[in-house]
């Protein structure tokens, strides 16, 4: 009863924390200039992910082992420092974007500029940090999320062709800006993929003390859970498509992307939406900030979890807080959200590569894994996205230059 | 067992169950005519750092140095007081006795003027 | 030899550079189009209610920035407002900035009416760069 009751919190936990500043920023910016098109990528973008993280979740529960850890055990430090280095960049980056999409949604109901309200959004991180068990920051805010289905009833209210949804899930040759077409696509994946989500699902595994017993919860949440998040995904796209397209309007501000709840919700469009935004930048903000201090504390053998008592995990707790601040910092600095948002997900498609290629070691590991190591499905799927990784990689820089 | 595989880089943990850290070095004696024998592990930042490279070890060296650390301060734990080698590796030893819970002691005096914390 | 490769090569180089002021104006026409059109949206969201002056105020100084950003990138490029097109983009931006400015102060003094006629002209402005 308790594994099922775990099984069903932790697929609404994941549909309300699946969506943040960087899937509302391009599914927005996809639907509203490719309509249905990229559909594809975000279910891509989505099985991509489910993989990767049940991994994570059974490299957790069997092996006792998060990512981070693991890393540095199998491959050294040699090998860990610049990808620690660079995701610690990344975390950086998209923490201070999280920060400011969740600062625009106060400004969107408040009026007040969104630089105004970085100071109140990193101290509310900093406090749920401090003061909140893994239990509440994951299912209580996970719970709060799910305001994000809001995007999925608009998508519903505006009743798109089922036949055009189901095109837009086959890739497709786009008759229009294709170097745009090819960096939203690039870019939805980078969104998905987030490598900080990898290793905070096995420190959750960890902290909430799931065992091998429990690996069919773990694959569960891991796809049913994306599965039904990606959905709400999906629904920031279809309702840019069916809005925002036939006006002609391109997503370049969050002020903009509102615009698209207007005719499904009416007077409860822009609240809806400053709702939405803004619980899923809080709940993915919190995420980040706890995963940085998961790596290093894991990287460097400090004691962690969110569940200690924080003085007894001091290191680990400071560690948290000097991210915070240092995101807190470049988010004052008043970069635009929206822009910053986009450069740190090309920073992710960069860095993927070298956080899925050690998969393929750590999931045929025996001595880690026992008998639950990867099969052939895992395998082929986990070279071809290394394969796959390393050329978007190669292409997301230049990409961004022309049609970014 | 495979030193690099079985030891280096694995947590260690104190006859009370706490983190000491990572072994971040091990430490080889070289005898003449014989082989040389492990003698013990190391943790630290600055062991840490010399391993990346001599000029993170004197970084990091620096940076204890200007927090008021005391120098040398990587725990060295003899090979023999190795417990069990398992998911991570326990060792006879305890951290409050040696230099490996320095930071972590003095950041918790810190914290603790800190109000509410979970 | 050198002279039959230059024959070829600085056509193809003219040729090259033209396609990529082309593709540069597009990209700012379609900017400027869909700031116009957020433009509309929002004024047409706020004089039917549906969203508050908060909101309106704050999304159409959002999009005058935005309008202002894409005339100083116009402004800042001598080989884009040398073309006759450029320059018309330029002077439509300018258009809009101004419609945009007046549009705000239509919200804050809740003038349905003036918000209406700055609106009528941000759109007559900004569809001259279709």
């Amino acid at each position: 009863m308790s594994a099922i009751f775990d099984l069903v919190l932790g697929i609404v936990t994941s549909i309300g924390g699946f969506v943040e500043v960087g899937s509302i920023s391009t599914a927005a910016q996809a639907g509203a200039e490719f309509e249905f098109e990229l559909l594809w990528a975000i279910a891509a973008a989505t099985v991509m992910v489910a993989m990767l993280v049940e991994m994570s979740g059974r490299l957790a529960a069997v092996g006792r082992r998060t990512v981070a850890g693991a890393i540095r055990e199998r491959f050294g430090i040699h090998f860990q420092i610049l990808p620690l280095c660079a995701e610690l960049l990344l975390d950086v980056l998209l923490l201070a974007a999280e920060i400011g999409g969740a600062a625009i949604a106060l400004t969107l109901i408040s009026g007040v500029g969104f630089v105004w309200w970085i100071l109140p959004v990193g101290a509310v991180v900093w406090i749920l940090l401090w003061t909140c068990g893994f239990a509440v920051l994951e299912d209580g805010i996970g719970l709060l999320g799910l305001v994000t289905l809001a995007f999925v009833v608009a998508a519903w209210r505006l009743e798109p062709a089922p036949a055009a949804l189901g095109a837009g899930l086959l890739p497709t040759v786009p008759d229009h800006d294709g170097v745009r077409y090819a960096f939203l696509a690039v870019s939805i994946i980078g969104a998905t993929v987030s490598p900080y989500l990898l290793n905070f699902y096995a420190s959750g595994t960890i902290e909430e003390k799931l065992t091998e017993k429990e690996l069919w919860v773990n694959r569960t949440t891991a796809f049913v859970g994306m599965g039904f998040g990606s959905v709400v995904s999906m629904g920031v796209l279809v309702t840019a498509a069916m809005v925002l397209a036939p006006k002609h309007i391109h997503v370049d501000s969050y002020e903009q992307a509102a615009l698209m709840f207007v005719p499904p919700f009416g007077r409860w469009a822009v609240g809806l939406f400053a709702a939405a935004l803004g619980v899923g930048c809080l709940g993915a903000a919190v995420e980040i900030a706890l995963n940085a201090g998961y790596t290093l504390a894991q990287v460097f053998g400090w004691t962690w979890g969110a569940n200690r008592p924080r003085r007894d995990a001091a290191r680990f707790s400071v560690a948290f807080t000097l991210i915070l601040l240092i995101a807190v910092a470049i988010a004052l600095l008043g970069f635009d959200p929206l822009r910053l948002t986009m450069i740190s997900l090309a920073l992710t498609v960069i860095i993927l590569p070298a956080l899925v290629l050690p998969f393929i070691v750590l999931m045929n590991d025996e001595q880690y894994l026992k008998q639950h190591t990867s099969g052939v499905a895992g395998n082929v799927f986990l070279a071809v996205l290394t394969v796959l990784s390393a050329l978007f990689a190669l292409v997301v820089v230049p990409l961004e230059i022309f049609g970014g | 067992m495979d030193l690099v595989r079985d030891v280096l880089d694995k947590p260690v943990v104190d006859r009370h169950g706490r983190e000491m850290g990572r072994v971040d070095g091990i430490v080889l004696e070289r005898r003449e005519g014989a082989p040389p024998t492990v003698v013990g592990l190391e943790i630290g930042p600055a062991v840490l750092g010399h391993r990346l490279h001599p000029l993170a070890g004197r970084v990091v060296e620096s940076i204890e140095y200007v927090s008021g650390l005391p120098r040398r301060r990587a725990v060295r734990i003899a090979f023999a007081d190795i417990v069990q080698i398992d998911v991570d590796i326990k060792v006879n030893a305890a951290i409050a006795e040696t230099g490996a819970g320095i930071v972590e002691q003095g950041l918790r005096a810190w914290l603790r003027g800190l109000p509410g914390g979970r | 030899m050198p002279r039959a490769l230059a024959l070829i090569l600085l056509p193809a180089l003219v040729l090259g550079g033209c396609s990529r002021q082309d593709a540069k104006l597009e990209q700012h026409a379609k900017a400027l189009s869909s700031l116009t059109a957020t433009t509309a949206a929002i004024g047409d969201a706020w004089l039917a209610g549906f969203v508050s002056g908060t909101y309106a105020d704050t999304a159409l100084e959002r999009t005058l920035q935005l309008v202002e950003a894409e005339r100083q990138t116009l402004g800042g490029a001598s080989y884009l407002l040398i073309d006759p097109r450029g320059a018309r983009l330029s002077r439509q931006a300018e258009r809009v900035s101004r419609a945009l400015a007046l549009m705000v102060k239509s919200v804050r003094d809740s003038d349905a009416g003036g918000l209406r006629r700055e609106m009528s002209e941000a759109v007559s402005a900004g569809d001259g760069s279709r």
